[in-house]
């Protein structure tokens, strides 16, 4: 039924399916939502470049499978650098960036990392376009950072 | 392994007694072009003519659609297409909009169908008619379509109204979704491209195969009236669903009705490139599945890939042709794939009309995953097959260095599985060799036109981070095999459009297909010999000689002539066409058009759907 999971994470969820006029009922354990633990929030020693480097990781974990390990993008996910990524957010803030990707990915499951990975992960996109920021951008600091190159 | 929780108490298959006529009528091509590709049985062919070979250089903008969606479909004197979840009828002629059928606008009882749609594009529209319609009635003719909220919407086709009985048991009047339904995992993105088969309306669910813990890749049919699920088909053997998810239907499908059979290809198992966690039989991953449209039984499956180490996903619809062979029509289903190999199989038994080799391949050095011995090929073969270190490419020296150095520090080979120390380039590519709708085939001639990839990616295994939700062992990251400036290391031609003879097996003709006008972002024109590096999408051939294509990211649309292989004409759009084209009659006139909107994939949703004909 459902997939690889432990036992310590799993939530059984008990889901009665495919209702007809002979009915079949399957019990399924299904995994939900569960929070990766691999960034850790920043510190106020944090930098811009560590951020970037978890956020790397983040990525490759999360996103890597659509958009290429890369960010140049693979047969479904969009490219986040280049041309046109840049079209579509240029001039714009951290935090809609932010915003955008954690209600939206990773895709089928969003808002399931943590903020820090999510804010790790737009330092890594403004760092792969080359946007002039250099203090580790936050949560509460992201509405003033311009993507500006 | 990771411990079963569950026990499965019946099959997730029901059989359901329904009542099913034979082919409707409207499943043909000629002045219609009532479903993605054709009709329902996927051939990309029309038989239309008075768009020719001789012609065919006079072509003229008929009507140019704005901010549009999907390719059309032509059926009921109505072009259909659907956009960011929203349905649209188009007039013919004109290409004016007639109306919009928008879930999030509110009905006639004030309430919207569903308050919020996908914002995703929209691969096609499907259409229906009732052969007992009722006078008055409305919704006797219905038009189909999914969205990125994973839903498949019901509207009248002749006013665009939602159809308000299609879900209503449900709770949600005009729609049904798979996520009424337990799915057995994450990641339910979108509902997949539908089919209509009788009076089914069956659609696969579009996960991500390459997530952790994805959803198994159902398939489920719903009455086109009422929208009852009448079967569902899961991919994976009830005794390993609590081991591994996907095995999704992300493409299209297709549908004999006479036979009453529904066609599907099916991805790999979940996760891509390492396959420690799914070391169990899995036969009907990466494969041609026949389903019982009465049931949703397997009638017949094979598998073309075993233990998909190379995300090598069956990536378009099995084709129901009927092709020539020694002398004799025989229905077959004909599947192109992502690792270059064109299939062909007895429609009603799935046994090969062109045989099938099990080739011996490398096995895997991964720890804890065992790869299969052998893998399915045929002779009819295209996409990259060997790269030698002499031919790795480079547009100038530095470039070249580069993609010497990513040679240098990986292994590579067809069918090589990634190992866990080095990097592994992988050809064909994930996106093929070919894709969704690559390929089209001619009754006239008997050939199949296949629009390939000769690109390659790079993939790493690495282990999960400490902490991480990823229960498998290692996960692959791949990237597309690209230089510093961004242009593909393989050697080119990077993209070529190929005849193949169906009563020999062998190559007509061959050519390299499209142009790099870009890289990374930048303007780079590339040699017209070299074909585009990226590319997607294929022809559809009509009996006027011509096959239309764009697929390419130049953004030409182009007819060529299909015996010879020769661009007869060829027009630059906004945004590249890579999307499959249609072809109808209206008042006399033969239109062709396609959706020139871009490719998600280089993050383009919205465009441009553009008509020729022969002018006024």
């Amino acid at each position: 039924m459902s997939h690889s999971r432990t036992a310590a994470s799993s939530i059984l969820a008990t889901l009665i399916s495919a209702a007809l006029t002979a009915c079949c009922v399957a019990a399924a354990s299904a995994v939900r939502a569960q929070a990766p633990g691999a960034a850790s929030p920043p510190t106020s020693t944090d930098t811009f470049d560590a951020q970037v480097a978890r956020g790397q990781d983040e990525y490759l974990n999360a996103c890597a499978a659509c958009h290429s390990s890369d960010l140049s993008g693979g047969e479904i996910g969009p490219p986040l650098l280049g041309r046109l990524f840049n079209a579509k957010w240029k001039d714009k803030s951290a935090k809609e960036l932010y915003e955008l990707t954690r209600d939206t990915m990773p895709q089928g499951a969003p808002n399931t990392l943590t903020t820090a990975a999510y804010i790790d992960i737009v330092a890594l996109m403004i760092k792969s376009n080359e946007y002039k920021v250099s203090a580790p951008v936050t949560e509460e600091n992201a509405g003033g950072v311009v993507l500006a190159p | 392994m990771p411990t079963r929780k569950s026990a499965l108490l019946c099959a997730a298959s029901v059989a359901v007694t329904v009542m099913f006529a034979g082919a409707p009528g409207y499943a043909q091509t000629g002045a219609e072009w009532p479903s993605f590709g054709g009709n329902q049985l996927g051939t990309q062919y029309s038989t239309l003519t008075q768009i020719n070979t001789k012609n065919a250089a006079n072509l003229k903008r008929a009507w140019t659609i704005k901010a549009a969606g999907s390719t059309p479909i032509f059926v009921n004197n109505t072009l259909y297409s659907c956009v960011e979840g929203i349905g649209i009828a188009y007039d013919p002629e004109t290409g004016a909009e007639r109306w919009k059928a928008d879930p999030t606008a509110p009905g006639p009882d004030g309430k919207p169908v569903s308050p919020r749609r996908g914002k995703d594009r929209c691969r096609t529209i499907v259409y229906w008619q009732s052969k007992t319609p009722v006078a008055g009635a409305p919704c006797q003719k219905r038009i189909f379509w999914g969205d990125e909220s994973n839903k498949f919407y019901a509207a009248d086709a002749n006013t665009g109204q939602f159809c308000r009985d299609f879900g209503t048991a449900k709770g949600h009047p005009g729609y049904v979704t798979h996520l009424d339904y337990d799915n057995l995992g994450q990641g339910v993105n979108r509902s997949g491209t539908p089919v209509i088969a009788g009076d089914l309306m069956v659609g696969g669910l579009y996960t991500s195969d390459a997530g952790i813990n994805p959803a198994d890749g159902f398939v489920r049919a719903f009455d086109v009236r009422t929208g009852e699920m009448k079967w569902e088909f899961d991919p994976i053997l009830p005794e390993y669903r609590n081991r591994a998810g996907a095995g999704n239907i992300w493409s299209t499908l297709s549908a004999d009705a006479a036979r009453g059979l529904v066609f599907i290809g099916t991805t790999s198992l979940s996760n891509d490139y390492y396959g420690g966690s799914r070391t169990f039989d899995d036969p009907l991953s990466d494969a041609v599945v026949a389903l019982s449209m009465q049931t949703g039984k397997v009638v017949w499956s094979r598998q073309l890939v075993h233990h998909d180490l190379w995300d090598y996903d069956i990536p378009s619809h099995p084709m129901l042709a009927t092709i020539t062979k020694g002398g004799k029509k025989l229905d077959v289903v004909i599947q192109h794939t992502k690792q270059g190999y064109v299939f062909v199989f007895d429609r009603a038994t799935g046994k090969d009309v062109y045989p099938t080799i099990e080739k011996p391949v490398p096995k895997t050095t991964v720890p804890g995953d065992v790869s299969s011995p052998t893998q399915p090929t045929t002779a009819m073969e295209y996409g990259l097959t060997k790269l030698n270190r002499d031919d790795v490419f480079g547009i100038n020296a530095e470039d070249r260095a580069a993609c010497l150095k990513d040679f240098d520090a990986a292994t590579n080979g067809k069918f090589l599985p990634t190992s866990a120390e080095k990097p592994n380039i992988i050809y064909p590519a994930n996106g093929g060799g070919s894709n969704i709708g690559s390929a089209s085939y001619d009754p006239q001639t008997n050939l199949l036109l296949v629009r390939y990839r000769n690109t390659a990616d790079f993939v790493e295994l690495r282990k999960p981070p400490a902490g991480s939700n990823n229960p498998h062992a290692y996960f692959g990251i791949f990237r597309r095999w690209v230089s510093p400036l961004g242009v593909p290391c393989t050697p080119p031609p990077w993209t070529e459009l190929a005849a193949f003879d169906m009563g020999t097996g062998k190559r007509a003709w061959t050519r390299p297909w499209g142009q790099m006008v870009e890289a990374k972002g930048k303007p780079l024109l590339g040699k017209e010999e070299w074909g585009t590096p990226w590319s997607t999408s294929g022809p559809v051939i009509t009996a006027g000689g011509i096959a239309f294509i764009g697929a390419s990211e130049d953004s030409y649309f182009s007819a060529v002539d299909v015996k010879t292989g020769k661009t007869i004409w060829r027009e630059k759009q906004e945004l590249a066409p890579f999307a499959v084209p249609m072809t109808y009659m209206h008042k006399g006139k033969q239109y062709v058009a396609v959706a020139a909107s871009g490719w998600a994939a280089m993050g383009q949703t919205v465009g441009d759907i553009v008509a020729y004909s022969l002018g006024k």
